[in-house]
């Protein structure tokens, strides 16, 4: 059966080498416009950098659409997000978890630094819905016709200015990924004691130290459930997703207060395991919030966390939708642009909502559906 | 509900999880290497692209077709890596380093979501080429083998594999590259980017035919190499005899246990951001606040750049760390510590 079996691959083999030879004869160098492809283009001479500048010409149109989200305080890499203009007057999109609590500001196509508010978030997407000066920019429309997405096809990511910044290639056709990395405080809690969820300690650039939590303090309540041990106060968190905001009762000595943090994402640096040299896999920056998305099309586009939100068309041009996250070392992650259109329309709802009530209690606005 | 990893409890080093045999670490030929320059500067007719693409796609859906996920089950640990099937009675090509010992029992996740049982057969182990055969004749789906000795430089490609690990309802992860070189003239590189879980998984070209198996990569993400199938076919009669050889020299002092430090971006360094308690780290009196500005003299300038160095060491050995500590400058000496009993791998 072996010898059989070694003659056949062996012809099989043969065949397609003849193939692949015949292929590689035809092909001609796919330089130019005037090149006419043979019949079976499997070479591109410049590489991937080639066709990542093939599709700078279809990202082009969008140069007045896509922004850049910037940290006000600016110590190391301050780019927090990218911003898609979704409407007239100056409405953008943006990733919500990447936003931080410590203010920002976003960059025009134009070099301008504008104030920018955020109007409204869905937790369930991770978009939160911007409002800046509108001068100058051009809202992108987002279909609610569901993309025909074929495993392979290539989705390009438009970044500010209008340049290809990643091409990917459909890894995974649309799913829902559960939630597997939950909201990070940023606190270690002492679990020597048994009855009550005492902070033993507060890591330097986590939530808790930007909302003014201190070692010592205990936490009385997660959104109003009391928490009895740290136990309690774990699995609380792991309901949550990065960029909620959560509300924590805290008892600091004779007083207690209530604090509302932002909880962000764990990334690679935050922990690590003592036993374990990460993997260079891990070595990938990756976004804190990169799973809990309802409808997401897998891609193998390499894209810096900070990329995301950026705008995802097709080999014709197309917006098919918005690249969200970076998940892993091979993959980036896309919200479709029917999942874009309904999530957008109740976004735009509930700013309105918001603005008629005028006043804009904590949490309002926010939506989760999970 | 869909489960991106089966993580029981929040973890971030999800290779020692998702792979009791990780894709293995390339550290070699990090100096000798300079990306590719693009040779032309022209962009392509948008016609030529929507052409290249219905060839990607073609040949992503014939790959999908044969692409397997290998759940291997040994020495009390599991693990979960890929392969692709090459004939219609079963044969399935992957790494070495999925497995130990021919005759290992291995269940194989099929594309159309059936499990079916295999065995692990011959396995060579520094060309890490294996072969599995799955129990009974079919027929089974299966991709043909290719020449990887035709693969030019920048030819597109398509890459399949379960990226990190099985995941129910998820089908095996595609990606698209290009080959970009032959490293060490045996293995394929391109940048299709792989991760633990895609070792054994299957490089194609556009005609959808087997040109290579994925087997290593190193941090970059454009560097992922190949076991070119040529490799197998060479020895095919020894992989299908169950034959072991090559065992190349126990990996265990490369993948033990590290300083105990988590480490973050900073000016001039990478800033100790936690330092755990009772590892050596600790013990040589390693603070939070350090500025650890190189390892045995050689400079650091990232998290990636500290953990590659830390990687280099072995057990026991020990790293001197250049410290910057409120202005001034020490040398502190760290033994590396030796994995405890009973950890992974």
């Amino acid at each position: 059966m072996t010898n059989t079996f070694t003659n056949r691959v062996g012809r099989r083999a043969t065949l397609a080498c003849a193939v692949l030879a015949g292929t590689l004869a035809l092909a001609q160098p796919l330089v130019g416009h005037s090149v006419a492809a043979g019949p079976d283009p499997v070479l591109v001479e410049g590489g991937r950098q080639q066709l990542e500048r093939s599709f700078d010409v279809l990202c082009r149109p969008f140069a007045s659409s896509v922004l850049r989200v910037v940290a006000e305080a600016e110590v190391g890499d301050a780019r927090l997000s990218h911003a898609v203009v979704v409407g007239e007057e100056g409405l953008l999109l943006a990733k919500l978890s990447e936003l931080g609590s410590d203010g920002f500001y976003v960059l025009a196509p134009d070099g301008t630094r504008r104030e920018a508010t955020i109007l409204a978030s869905d937790l369930g997407t991770d978009l939160a819905l911007l409002s800046t000066d509108d001068a100058g920019l051009e809202p992108v429309a987002f279909s609610a016709e569901p993309v025909d997405w074929r495993v392979g096809q290539w989705i390009a990511a438009v970044g500010p200015g209008g340049d290809c910044i990643g091409l990917g290639a459909v890894s995974v056709g649309p799913r829902d990924l559960a939630t597997e990395n939950n909201g990070f405080l940023g606190v270690e809690l002492d679990r020597t004691v048994p009855d009550r969820a005492l902070i033993g300690r507060v890591l330097d650039d986590g939530a808790a130290i930007s909302a003014g939590i201190q070692a010592g303090d205990v936490v009385l309540a997660i959104d109003g459930q009391p928490m009895r041990n740290s136990e309690s106060v774990i699995s609380q968190l792991r309901r949550t997703v990065p960029g909620q905001e959560v509300d924590f009762t805290i008892r600091r000595g004779e007083e207690s207060f209530d604090r509302v943090v932002r909880v962000r994402g764990r990334r690679l640096d935050d922990y690590q395991n003592p036993f374990q040299v990460p993997h260079a896999a891990d070595s990938v920056d990756v976004s804190a919030r990169r799973d809990g998305f309802p409808s997401v099309v897998q891609n193998d586009a390499n894209l810096l966390p900070s990329e995301c939100l950026s705008l995802a068309i097709d080999s014709r041009g197309r917006v098919v939708g918005l690249h969200v996250a970076r998940m892993d070392r091979p993959g980036s992650l896309t919200l479709p642009t029917d999942v874009v259109a309904q999530r957008l329309e109740r976004l735009l709802e509930r700013a309105e909502r918001s603005v008629q009530a005028k006043s804009l209690p904590v949490g309002a606005g926010e939506t989760r559906d999970v | 509900m869909t489960r991106v990893l089966d993580r029981s409890t929040p973890t971030l080093w999800t290779a020692a999880r998702v792979g009791r045999l990780p894709l293995s670490l390339g550290l070699a030929l990090v100096a000798s290497w300079a990306p590719p320059q693009p040779r032309s500067n022209d962009v392509l007719a948008p016609a030529i692209l929507v052409q290249l693409e219905e060839r990607v796609v073609a040949a992503a859906d014939r790959a999908l077709a044969a692409t397997v996920g290998l759940k291997i089950r040994e020495n009390r640990t599991e693990g979960d890596g890929s392969g692709v099937i090459v004939s219609e009675d079963g044969y399935i090509l992957t790494v070495a380093h999925n497995f130990s010992r021919p005759g290992t029992r291995i269940k194989v996740y099929l594309p159309d979501g059936r499990v079916v049982d295999g065995v692990g057969l011959g396995r060579n182990e520094r060309g890490d080429c294996a072969l599995v055969k799955i129990d009974g004749d079919g027929p089974w789906p299966y991709a043909n083998i290719g020449d990887s000795d035709a693969l030019v430089e920048n030819e597109l490609c398509v890459m399949t594999g379960h990226a990190g690990g099985i995941v129910a309802d998820r089908p095996a992860v595609v990606r698209v590259g290009t080959f970009t070189d032959r490293a060490r003239r045996y293995w394929l590189q391109t940048d299709c980017a792989m991760m633990p879980g895609d070792s054994g998984g299957a490089l194609f070209d556009l005609d959808g035919n087997v040109v290579g198996i994925n087997s290593y990569i190193e941090q970059r993400v454009d560097r992922n190499f190949h076991v070119p199938v040529k490799s197998f076919l060479d020895d095919w009669e020894r992989l299908a005899a169950s034959e072991n050889w090559n065992a190349a020299r126990s990996r265990s002092n490369r993948e033990s246990g590290a300083l105990g430090l988590a480490v973050r971006t900073a000016d001039g360094g990478v800033e100790v951001q936690y330092v755990f308690e009772g590892y050596r780290a600790d013990e040589a009196g390693v603070q939070v606040g350090d500025l650890i500005i190189a390892v045995d003299g050689r400079s650091v300038s990232s998290p990636s750049s500290f953990r590659a160095r830390e990687r280099d060491l072995r057990v026991g050995e020990t790293a001197t760390l250049t410290i910057e500590r409120d202005g001034e400058r020490l040398e502190i000496d760290v033994e590396k510590a030796r994995r405890e009993a009973g950890e992974d791998e």
